[in-house]
Protein backbone atom coordinates (compact mmCIF):
# COMPACT_ATOMS: atom_id res chain seq x y z
CA UNK A 1 0.00 0.00 0.00
CA UNK A 2 1.54 3.11 -0.80
CA UNK A 3 0.70 7.33 -0.12
CA UNK A 4 -2.32 7.70 -2.75
CA UNK A 5 -4.54 4.62 -1.52
CA UNK A 6 -8.04 5.50 -1.40
CA UNK A 7 -9.01 4.54 2.35
CA UNK A 8 -11.96 3.23 2.72
CA UNK A 9 -13.91 2.23 6.19
CA UNK A 10 -13.27 -1.63 5.80
CA UNK A 11 -9.68 -1.33 6.28
CA UNK A 12 -7.88 -2.15 9.16
CA UNK A 13 -7.48 1.22 11.19
CA UNK A 14 -3.54 -0.16 12.19
CA UNK A 15 -3.37 0.18 8.47
CA UNK A 16 -3.51 3.14 7.60
CA UNK A 17 -1.00 4.97 9.73
CA UNK A 18 1.64 2.79 7.93
CA UNK A 19 0.25 4.31 4.59
CA UNK A 20 0.66 7.95 5.93
CA UNK A 21 2.03 8.91 9.56
CA UNK A 22 -0.13 11.66 9.32
CA UNK A 23 -3.46 9.50 9.83
CA UNK A 24 -1.92 9.52 13.42
CA UNK A 25 -3.04 12.60 13.83
CA UNK A 26 -5.88 12.75 12.16
CA UNK A 27 -7.00 9.45 14.28
CA UNK A 28 -5.87 11.27 17.79
CA UNK A 29 -7.59 14.03 16.54
CA UNK A 30 -11.16 12.59 16.47
CA UNK A 31 -10.72 11.95 20.09
CA UNK A 32 -9.51 7.84 19.05
CA UNK A 33 -7.23 6.30 21.15
CA UNK A 34 -4.59 4.08 20.20
CA UNK A 35 -4.47 0.27 20.51
CA UNK A 36 -7.45 -0.95 18.78
CA UNK A 37 -5.91 -4.18 17.66
CA UNK A 38 -7.22 -5.54 14.22
CA UNK A 39 -10.73 -3.73 14.22
CA UNK A 40 -11.49 -1.88 10.50
CA UNK A 41 -12.16 1.58 10.37
CA UNK A 42 -15.53 1.10 10.73
CA UNK A 43 -15.90 -0.38 14.02
CA UNK A 44 -13.37 1.72 15.59
CA UNK A 45 -15.30 4.63 14.51
CA UNK A 46 -18.84 3.15 16.06
CA UNK A 47 -17.34 2.50 19.12
CA UNK A 48 -15.83 5.85 19.42
CA UNK A 49 -18.90 7.95 18.04
CA UNK A 50 -17.15 9.44 15.11
CA UNK A 51 -19.20 9.10 11.51
CA UNK A 52 -16.95 6.79 9.58
CA UNK A 53 -17.36 8.59 6.52
CA UNK A 54 -16.34 12.25 7.78
CA UNK A 55 -13.32 10.05 9.03
CA UNK A 56 -12.71 8.32 5.88
CA UNK A 57 -12.91 11.96 3.74
CA UNK A 58 -10.52 13.29 6.02
CA UNK A 59 -7.96 10.97 5.58
CA UNK A 60 -8.41 11.06 1.55
CA UNK A 61 -8.71 14.96 1.62
CA UNK A 62 -5.12 14.20 3.10
CA UNK A 63 -3.43 11.78 1.44
CA UNK A 64 -4.62 13.60 -2.13
CA UNK A 65 -5.68 10.50 -3.01
CA UNK A 66 -9.19 12.02 -4.36
CA UNK A 67 -11.10 15.14 -5.17
CA UNK A 68 -13.72 15.48 -3.17
CA UNK A 69 -16.66 14.87 -4.56
CA UNK A 70 -19.87 16.48 -3.38
CA UNK A 71 -21.57 13.33 -2.33
CA UNK A 72 -18.99 13.68 0.57
CA UNK A 73 -20.44 16.89 2.14
CA UNK A 74 -22.75 15.61 4.54
CA UNK A 75 -23.67 17.99 7.23
CA UNK A 76 -24.89 15.80 10.04
CA UNK A 77 -21.49 15.61 11.21
CA UNK A 78 -19.97 18.67 11.13
CA UNK A 79 -19.55 19.50 14.68
CA UNK A 80 -17.58 16.34 14.70
CA UNK A 81 -15.37 18.41 12.27
CA UNK A 82 -15.18 21.44 14.22
CA UNK A 83 -14.03 19.53 16.87
CA UNK A 84 -11.37 17.89 15.09
CA UNK A 85 -10.12 21.43 14.00
CA UNK A 86 -10.15 22.39 17.55
CA UNK A 87 -8.14 19.66 18.63
CA UNK A 88 -5.79 20.62 15.77
CA UNK A 89 -5.98 24.20 17.13
CA UNK A 90 -5.16 22.55 20.63
CA UNK A 91 -2.23 20.44 19.50
CA UNK A 92 -0.25 23.87 17.78
CA UNK A 93 -0.92 25.74 20.61
CA UNK A 94 0.69 22.81 23.30
CA UNK A 95 3.05 20.87 20.74
CA UNK A 96 3.80 22.22 17.79
CA UNK A 97 4.45 26.04 18.44
CA UNK A 98 6.51 25.52 22.26
CA UNK A 99 8.36 22.32 20.34
CA UNK A 100 9.48 25.28 17.43
CA UNK A 101 10.62 28.22 20.16
CA UNK A 102 12.71 25.61 22.29
CA UNK A 103 14.31 24.85 18.84
CA UNK A 104 14.95 28.90 18.16
CA UNK A 105 15.96 29.33 21.82
CA UNK A 106 18.86 26.51 21.40
CA UNK A 107 19.90 27.45 17.87
CA UNK A 108 19.95 31.51 18.92
CA UNK A 109 21.60 31.19 21.98
CA UNK A 110 24.69 29.97 19.81
CA UNK A 111 24.69 33.44 18.83
CA UNK A 112 25.07 37.04 19.75
CA UNK A 113 22.53 38.87 21.86
CA UNK A 114 21.07 40.65 18.91
CA UNK A 115 20.70 38.04 16.92
CA UNK A 116 19.34 35.80 19.96
CA UNK A 117 16.53 38.72 20.82
CA UNK A 118 15.30 39.54 17.14
CA UNK A 119 15.05 35.93 16.60
CA UNK A 120 12.92 35.18 20.20
CA UNK A 121 10.87 38.37 19.30
CA UNK A 122 10.55 37.36 15.84
CA UNK A 123 8.61 34.27 16.71
CA UNK A 124 6.82 35.36 19.54
CA UNK A 125 5.05 38.36 17.15
CA UNK A 126 4.28 34.78 14.95
CA UNK A 127 3.21 32.88 17.83
CA UNK A 128 0.75 36.22 18.78
CA UNK A 129 -0.88 36.21 15.08
CA UNK A 130 -0.97 32.46 14.93
CA UNK A 131 -2.79 32.41 18.14
CA UNK A 132 -5.08 35.65 17.08
CA UNK A 133 -6.41 33.64 13.96
CA UNK A 134 -6.96 30.53 15.97
CA UNK A 135 -9.25 32.16 18.61
CA UNK A 136 -10.87 34.36 15.66
CA UNK A 137 -11.86 30.52 14.50
CA UNK A 138 -12.91 29.09 17.78
CA UNK A 139 -15.09 32.52 19.04
CA UNK A 140 -16.60 33.15 15.71
CA UNK A 141 -16.58 30.87 12.98
CA UNK A 142 -17.20 27.90 15.49
CA UNK A 143 -20.15 29.24 17.46
CA UNK A 144 -21.89 30.44 14.34
CA UNK A 145 -21.63 26.81 12.48
CA UNK A 146 -23.08 25.40 16.05
CA UNK A 147 -25.81 28.04 15.89
CA UNK A 148 -26.29 27.16 12.34
CA UNK A 149 -26.67 23.85 13.23
CA UNK A 150 -29.38 24.79 16.29
CA UNK A 151 -31.36 26.03 13.55
CA UNK A 152 -29.98 29.81 14.47
CA UNK A 153 -29.31 32.26 11.58
CA UNK A 154 -27.22 34.93 13.09
CA UNK A 155 -27.46 38.00 10.49
CA UNK A 156 -23.85 39.26 11.11
CA UNK A 157 -21.75 36.43 10.01
CA UNK A 158 -21.26 34.18 6.84
CA UNK A 159 -19.07 31.94 5.55
CA UNK A 160 -17.93 33.57 2.64
CA UNK A 161 -16.29 36.30 5.33
CA UNK A 162 -14.48 33.12 6.44
CA UNK A 163 -11.48 34.14 4.17
CA UNK A 164 -7.63 33.23 4.16
CA UNK A 165 -6.45 35.06 7.73
CA UNK A 166 -3.35 32.67 6.79
CA UNK A 167 -1.81 35.16 4.37
CA UNK A 168 1.12 36.77 6.77
CA UNK A 169 1.29 33.74 9.23
CA UNK A 170 2.32 31.64 6.06
CA UNK A 171 4.57 34.77 4.98
CA UNK A 172 6.41 34.87 8.33
CA UNK A 173 6.92 30.86 8.46
CA UNK A 174 8.28 31.15 5.05
CA UNK A 175 10.83 34.22 6.00
CA UNK A 176 11.63 32.20 8.97
CA UNK A 177 12.91 29.00 6.87
CA UNK A 178 14.83 31.53 4.95
CA UNK A 179 16.60 33.14 7.17
CA UNK A 180 17.73 29.66 8.93
CA UNK A 181 18.21 28.33 5.64
CA UNK A 182 20.40 31.39 3.42
CA UNK A 183 21.69 32.97 6.41
CA UNK A 184 22.77 32.05 9.43
CA UNK A 185 25.92 30.98 8.18
CA UNK A 186 27.86 29.43 11.82
CA UNK A 187 28.67 25.82 10.85
CA UNK A 188 29.28 24.82 14.41
CA UNK A 189 25.46 25.31 14.77
CA UNK A 190 24.58 22.90 11.84
CA UNK A 191 22.46 20.51 14.19
CA UNK A 192 20.20 22.85 15.80
CA UNK A 193 19.65 24.66 12.43
CA UNK A 194 18.73 20.98 11.06
CA UNK A 195 16.37 20.56 14.17
CA UNK A 196 14.65 24.01 14.08
CA UNK A 197 14.26 23.33 10.14
CA UNK A 198 12.57 19.93 10.79
CA UNK A 199 9.95 21.59 12.95
CA UNK A 200 9.13 24.37 10.89
CA UNK A 201 8.86 22.39 8.07
CA UNK A 202 6.52 19.75 10.13
CA UNK A 203 4.40 22.54 11.01
CA UNK A 204 4.03 24.27 7.28
CA UNK A 205 2.78 20.59 6.35
CA UNK A 206 0.44 19.86 9.68
CA UNK A 207 -1.14 24.30 8.54
CA UNK A 208 -1.31 23.10 4.77
CA UNK A 209 -3.43 20.26 5.42
CA UNK A 210 -5.22 21.68 8.35
CA UNK A 211 -6.29 24.79 5.54
CA UNK A 212 -7.15 22.07 2.56
CA UNK A 213 -9.80 20.43 5.20
CA UNK A 214 -11.22 23.70 6.17
CA UNK A 215 -11.52 25.31 1.99
CA UNK A 216 -12.54 21.76 0.54
CA UNK A 217 -14.65 20.29 3.51
CA UNK A 218 -15.75 22.50 6.20
CA UNK A 219 -16.32 25.80 3.98
CA UNK A 220 -18.32 23.83 1.78
CA UNK A 221 -20.65 22.14 4.07
CA UNK A 222 -20.98 25.49 6.34
CA UNK A 223 -22.40 26.89 2.69
CA UNK A 224 -24.92 23.87 2.42
CA UNK A 225 -25.91 24.58 5.88
CA UNK A 226 -26.38 27.97 5.22
CA UNK A 227 -29.16 27.41 2.04
CA UNK A 228 -30.77 24.77 3.70
CA UNK B 1 -0.25 43.66 -21.21
CA UNK B 2 -1.18 45.46 -24.25
CA UNK B 3 -1.69 49.13 -24.89
CA UNK B 4 -3.11 49.83 -28.53
CA UNK B 5 -5.78 52.55 -29.75
CA UNK B 6 -6.94 50.20 -32.32
CA UNK B 7 -9.57 46.90 -31.68
CA UNK B 8 -8.02 45.49 -34.63
CA UNK B 9 -4.65 45.61 -33.90
CA UNK B 10 -5.16 44.99 -30.01
CA UNK B 11 -7.60 41.68 -30.50
CA UNK B 12 -5.56 40.50 -33.67
CA UNK B 13 -2.08 40.66 -31.56
CA UNK B 14 -4.19 38.87 -28.53
CA UNK B 15 -5.52 35.76 -30.49
CA UNK B 16 -1.66 35.22 -31.25
CA UNK B 17 0.03 35.36 -28.60
CA UNK B 18 -2.68 33.67 -26.77
CA UNK B 19 -2.39 30.50 -29.61
CA UNK B 20 0.89 29.81 -27.99
CA UNK B 21 0.59 27.85 -24.57
CA UNK B 22 3.84 30.09 -23.05
CA UNK B 23 2.27 33.77 -22.96
CA UNK B 24 -1.47 35.03 -22.55
CA UNK B 25 -2.50 38.27 -22.84
CA UNK B 26 -3.75 39.30 -19.00
CA UNK B 27 -4.76 43.52 -19.59
CA UNK B 28 -5.73 45.20 -22.46
CA UNK B 29 -5.66 49.30 -22.85
CA UNK B 30 -6.83 51.33 -25.55
CA UNK B 31 -5.50 54.52 -24.18
CA UNK B 32 -2.90 55.58 -21.38
CA UNK B 33 -5.51 56.63 -18.60
CA UNK B 34 -5.09 54.52 -15.40
CA UNK B 35 -2.37 52.64 -16.96
CA UNK B 36 0.27 53.90 -14.47
CA UNK B 37 -1.95 52.60 -11.56
CA UNK B 38 -2.36 48.92 -13.31
CA UNK B 39 1.58 49.20 -14.19
CA UNK B 40 2.42 49.60 -10.14
CA UNK B 41 0.26 47.20 -9.10
CA UNK B 42 0.44 44.25 -11.36
CA UNK B 43 3.79 44.61 -12.56
CA UNK B 44 3.20 42.79 -15.57
CA UNK B 45 5.98 40.16 -17.45
CA UNK B 46 6.19 41.98 -21.13
CA UNK B 47 4.60 45.52 -21.94
CA UNK B 48 3.17 45.77 -25.80
CA UNK B 49 2.85 49.67 -26.00
CA UNK B 50 1.79 51.37 -29.46
CA UNK B 51 4.36 54.33 -29.28
CA UNK B 52 1.63 57.06 -31.05
CA UNK B 53 0.02 57.04 -27.68
CA UNK B 54 2.34 59.88 -26.27
CA UNK B 55 2.86 61.74 -29.48
CA UNK B 56 5.29 62.17 -31.46
CA UNK B 57 6.98 65.54 -29.41
CA UNK B 58 6.52 63.45 -25.92
CA UNK B 59 10.41 63.18 -25.56
CA UNK B 60 9.37 61.65 -21.71
CA UNK B 61 10.54 58.04 -20.84
CA UNK B 62 7.90 55.85 -21.40
CA UNK B 63 8.67 53.66 -18.34
CA UNK B 64 9.45 56.61 -15.74
CA UNK B 65 5.76 58.29 -16.80
CA UNK B 66 4.14 54.82 -16.75
CA UNK B 67 6.08 53.32 -13.61
CA UNK B 68 7.41 50.48 -15.67
CA UNK B 69 9.78 48.46 -13.85
CA UNK B 70 13.31 48.23 -15.43
CA UNK B 71 13.44 44.70 -15.84
CA UNK B 72 10.06 44.31 -17.69
CA UNK B 73 10.58 44.49 -21.17
CA UNK B 74 8.96 47.23 -23.05
CA UNK B 75 7.94 46.04 -26.88
CA UNK B 76 6.70 48.55 -29.48
CA UNK B 77 3.97 48.31 -31.97
CA UNK B 78 4.96 50.05 -35.10
CA UNK B 79 3.09 50.78 -37.99
CA UNK B 80 3.57 54.57 -38.61
CA UNK B 81 6.72 56.03 -38.21
CA UNK B 82 8.14 56.91 -35.08
CA UNK B 83 11.81 59.08 -34.14
CA UNK B 84 14.46 57.27 -33.35
CA UNK B 85 14.58 59.16 -30.23
CA UNK B 86 10.95 57.22 -29.05
CA UNK B 87 12.03 53.90 -30.62
CA UNK B 88 15.59 53.65 -28.38
CA UNK B 89 13.21 52.87 -25.87
CA UNK B 90 11.86 49.83 -26.00
CA UNK B 91 13.58 46.36 -25.80
CA UNK B 92 12.45 44.92 -29.36
CA UNK B 93 9.32 45.85 -31.88
CA UNK B 94 6.78 44.08 -33.38
CA UNK B 95 5.69 45.38 -37.11
CA UNK B 96 2.53 45.08 -38.30
CA UNK B 97 3.79 43.09 -41.28
CA UNK B 98 5.15 40.35 -39.10
CA UNK B 99 3.61 36.99 -39.12
CA UNK B 100 3.05 34.90 -36.07
CA UNK B 101 6.21 33.06 -35.63
CA UNK B 102 8.02 36.20 -35.76
CA UNK B 103 5.88 37.50 -33.00
CA UNK B 104 6.08 34.92 -31.24
CA UNK B 105 9.96 34.36 -31.51
CA UNK B 106 10.48 37.98 -30.28
CA UNK B 107 8.82 37.60 -26.89
CA UNK B 108 10.65 34.56 -26.33
CA UNK B 109 14.01 35.88 -26.59
CA UNK B 110 12.58 38.91 -24.71
CA UNK B 111 11.37 36.22 -21.85
CA UNK B 112 14.78 34.07 -21.56
CA UNK B 113 16.73 37.41 -21.93
CA UNK B 114 15.24 38.41 -18.35
CA UNK B 115 15.12 34.96 -16.74
CA UNK B 116 19.12 35.02 -17.65
CA UNK B 117 19.64 38.29 -16.04
CA UNK B 118 18.08 37.92 -13.29
CA UNK B 119 19.50 34.63 -12.86
CA UNK B 120 22.97 36.29 -12.53
CA UNK B 121 21.80 39.29 -11.17
CA UNK B 122 23.97 39.21 -7.94
CA UNK B 123 21.87 38.89 -4.96
CA UNK B 124 23.53 41.10 -2.45
CA UNK B 125 22.04 44.22 -2.25
CA UNK B 126 22.92 47.44 -3.33
CA UNK B 127 23.47 50.16 -1.48
CA UNK B 128 20.78 52.15 -1.60
CA UNK B 129 18.66 49.11 -0.82
CA UNK B 130 20.88 48.67 2.47
CA UNK B 131 20.06 51.62 3.70
CA UNK B 132 16.30 51.15 2.26
CA UNK B 133 16.22 47.93 4.36
CA UNK B 134 17.68 49.65 7.65
CA UNK B 135 14.94 52.42 7.55
CA UNK B 136 12.48 49.45 6.72
CA UNK B 137 13.80 47.49 9.96
CA UNK B 138 13.89 50.35 11.99
CA UNK B 139 10.20 50.48 11.09
CA UNK B 140 9.62 53.92 8.99
CA UNK B 141 6.61 54.54 6.55
CA UNK B 142 7.27 54.41 2.85
CA UNK B 143 6.13 58.02 3.02
CA UNK B 144 9.17 58.67 5.71
CA UNK B 145 11.69 57.11 3.99
CA UNK B 146 11.00 58.51 0.49
CA UNK B 147 11.39 61.96 2.80
CA UNK B 148 14.36 61.25 3.89
CA UNK B 149 16.23 60.02 0.80
CA UNK B 150 14.14 63.01 -1.33
CA UNK B 151 13.27 60.19 -3.56
CA UNK B 152 9.10 58.88 -4.37
CA UNK B 153 7.35 56.39 -2.69
CA UNK B 154 7.36 54.83 -6.00
CA UNK B 155 10.47 54.33 -6.11
CA UNK B 156 10.55 53.16 -2.45
CA UNK B 157 8.01 50.89 -3.21
CA UNK B 158 9.86 49.77 -6.90
CA UNK B 159 13.33 48.99 -4.19
CA UNK B 160 11.17 47.29 -1.70
CA UNK B 161 10.39 44.48 -4.17
CA UNK B 162 14.05 44.34 -5.18
CA UNK B 163 14.93 43.58 -1.78
CA UNK B 164 12.12 41.25 -1.13
CA UNK B 165 13.24 39.43 -4.54
CA UNK B 166 16.94 39.31 -3.58
CA UNK B 167 16.51 38.14 0.21
CA UNK B 168 13.15 35.78 -0.08
CA UNK B 169 12.09 37.58 2.65
CA UNK B 170 8.70 39.40 2.73
CA UNK B 171 7.57 40.53 6.15
CA UNK B 172 8.79 43.65 7.97
CA UNK B 173 9.91 41.93 11.20
CA UNK B 174 11.56 39.27 9.22
CA UNK B 175 13.56 41.69 7.39
CA UNK B 176 14.38 42.93 10.54
CA UNK B 177 15.83 39.93 11.57
CA UNK B 178 17.67 39.99 8.26
CA UNK B 179 19.67 43.13 9.26
CA UNK B 180 20.50 42.28 12.17
CA UNK B 181 22.05 39.27 11.21
CA UNK B 182 23.90 41.34 8.35
CA UNK B 183 24.92 43.93 11.06
CA UNK B 184 23.19 46.72 9.48
CA UNK B 185 21.21 47.87 12.81
CA UNK B 186 21.75 47.02 16.38
CA UNK B 187 18.36 45.24 18.25
CA UNK B 188 18.87 49.38 20.33
CA UNK B 189 17.86 50.68 16.73
CA UNK B 190 14.41 49.09 16.94
CA UNK B 191 13.56 49.25 20.15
Amino acid sequence: MHKNTIISADMKMADIIHIDLYNLFIINRFGIRLGFGDKTIKEVCEKENVDHRLFTTVCNINNSATNISKTDIHTEHILQLVEFLKNSHDYYRKIRLPEVKRSIFNLSKGYDANTEKALGHFFDEYIKEFKNHIEYEESTVFPYIKGLCEGKKSGEFSIDKFEDHHDNIEEKLSDLKNIIIKYMSKPEHDLQKLDLLDKLFQLQDDLDRHTKIEDLLLTPMVMKLEVM
Amino acid sequence: MIVEPSPIVQEGLRKIIEATPEFSVEWTFYDTNRLKEHCLSHNPDIVIFNPSLIGMSAKNSIRHTFEIDDETPLVAIIYSFFDNEILSQFDAEIGINDNNTRIINKLQTLKNDTASKSKTESESLSDRENEILVAIAKGMTNKEIAEKYYISIHTVISHRKNIVKKTGIKTVSGLTVYALLNNLISYDDIE
